[in-house]
């Protein structure tokens, strides 16, 4: 095997392995993602007094 | 090596990888492939694939040159602007930052800067971060701190409470974790003098140096993201006002609505609104924040996964940019985005997983090693050339070999799977990063 096919083959392994690992820790993000208790999940997403502080009315935005 | 002759030879160095790249590209154009992949749709395949090398090709070169010209404007106004020193408000928002909050606030006060105050918003924290804030409260060696609590309604909602009880004209956004540069507010104010600026992005730097996917992010800020932001700097089509370091006219801000809180790239969101209002946005480069990234691969895959549903929510927000832009800079930044969001991580992927194909299948191996020498090249080119010019750890250039077949390539995967999920409006929740406690 000359040096070009073994930088290939450790290019092609990188790559397959690269491929995997993203895979699976997408796959682990998403578990624990819907692991998180349901409170917590509220806490996290739902505002508590409010969503957003207004300053004028949008109309006014151009320069 | 003094830092000119250093800057000169990483120069001529990535120049000469640069031109190496470009001769792989010519000799991988004359590669033929074998009998039984002769067909229409893999020649097709491949003339796609190695045209879409071109243009990457021509878009290292470009960033770099236009980064260079940045570089050089940076230069020659080094000094420029002490004069203009208008009362700045840094906003600070937090929630749980309990374990690096005080060290936020000490390196925001040693700004030299004249007149400044700084207001932290505790974002309904469940840890000691409104404790450890409170104890700065008050007159700080000339500066004032300002310390609110208020229930949790996420960092958009923070930032605009914070712009909201500001009393200065301009306001400087920080995360909780962020550090500056001593002179951070005094490089960014500059820009302000031009009345058609509305918004400065700063350059965030990694603090936490550690370990293999820290240091990979490391490169990746001072080669992706601050060289793209140089180049659009010089554009003049700078597209994201980064969360850790962005400072803005307030007034401005205040017409525009304040950040909206139906993204998850509230950053993003800001700027693509200034920019569809046709106001400038600048980059200024030595306006240095530091911040913690994630160290490991899930906490990375996680914040990506959030920036890129938030990116592309902002884009569709905003598409009208895209069919009315106020000029030809605005309309630039949108594609550029859309490009850096969508088309490059698919092209990335695909190509990855065709030339694997072709290779293993077919043997047609020559083509996959010019695709990874040619993206390798032109890694290392840019790595040394960033590098040198913001006088980093020149360490952090050989990890450019694996830069792009493990960390990009990975990033990417997480960026098609979230662009996946945002078209077919899958739930999601912030995902706050744990903080490590290393600024």
């Amino acid at each position: 095997m000359d040096i070009v096919q073994l930088v290939v083959v450790g290019m092609v392994l990188t790559i397959l392995a690269t491929l995997v690992l993203a895979t699976v820790s997408y796959g682990a993000f998403k578990v624990r993602e819907r692991r998180v208790p349901g409170a917590a999940r509220a806490a996290d997403s739902t505002p508590l007094f409010f969503e957003r502080v207004r300053f004028v009315a949008r109309d006014a935005a151009g320069k | 090596m003094k830092r000119g002759a250093y800057t000169a030879t990483a120069t001529g160095a990535a120049i000469a990888l640069a031109a190496l790249a470009l001769l792989v590209l010519a000799v991988a154009a004359t590669l033929r492939l074998p009998v039984e992949l002769q067909t229409g749709l893999v020649r097709a395949t491949v003339v796609l694939f190695f045209a879409f090398m071109f243009l990457l090709v021509l878009r290292y070169l470009s960033l770099l040159w236009l980064g260079y010209l940045h570089f050089r404007h940076d230069v020659r106004e080094a000094d420029d602007g002490d004069d203009f020193t208008p009362p700045v408000s840094i906003v600070v928002p937090a929630y749980n930052e309990g374990r690096i909050i005080a060290a936020s606030i000490r390196s925001l006060l040693a700004q030299r800067y004249p007149r400044f105050e700084v207001l932290v918003v505790d974002d309904g924290s469940t840890d000691d971060t409104y404790a450890q804030a409170a104890a700065f409260s008050g007159r700080q060696g000339g500066v004032n701190v300002r310390v609110v609590s208020k229930g949790n309604s996420g960092k958009a909602g923070a930032l605009n409470t914070g712009i909201a009880l500001s009393r200065y004209p301009f306001v400087l956004c920080v995360d909780g974790d962020s550090r500056l540069s001593e002179n951070t507010l005094r490089r960014m104010v500059r820009h302000f003098r031009d009345p058609d600026v509305a918004a400065v992005a700063g350059n965030v730097k990694v603090v936490n140096r550690i370990g293999f996917w820290a240091r990979l992010q490391a490169l990746e800020y001072i080669e992706g993201h601050n060289m793209a932001r140089r180049a659009q700097g010089f554009m003049r089509a700078v597209n994201i006002i980064p969360g850790p370091v962005g400072m803005f006219r307030r007034e401005t801000v205040q017409r525009l609505g304040g950040y909206d809180t139906d993204t998850y790239a509230e950053d993003a969101d800001l700027t693509l609104k200034i920019l569809a209002a046709g106001w400038r946005v600048e980059y200024e480069a030595s306006a240095l924040a530091f911040t913690e990234a994630p160290e490991s691969l899930n906490a990375l895959i996680k914040q990506r996964y959030r920036w890129t549903r938030g990116i592309l929510q902002a884009l569709r927000k905003q598409r009208r940019v895209l069919t009315d832009p106020q000029s030809f800079n605005t309309w630039l930044s949108v594609v550029m985005m859309l490009f850096e969001a969508l088309l490059w991580p698919a092209m990335n992927v695909a190509g990855s997983i065709f030339f694997v194909t072709i290779a293993v299948a077919f043997g047609a191996s020559a083509h996959l090693l010019a695709w990874w020498v040619l993206l390798t090249l032109l890694d290392l080119a840019a790595a040394l050339y960033t590098v040198a010019m913001e006088g980093e750890d020149l360490k952090l250039v050989p990890l450019a070999v694996v830069y792009r077949f493990v960390f990009v390539l990975l990033i990417d995967v997480a960026k098609l799977f979230a662009t996946v999920e945002e078209f077919m409006k899958v739930e999601m929740t912030w995902g706050k990063l744990e903080r490590l406690g290393r600024i």
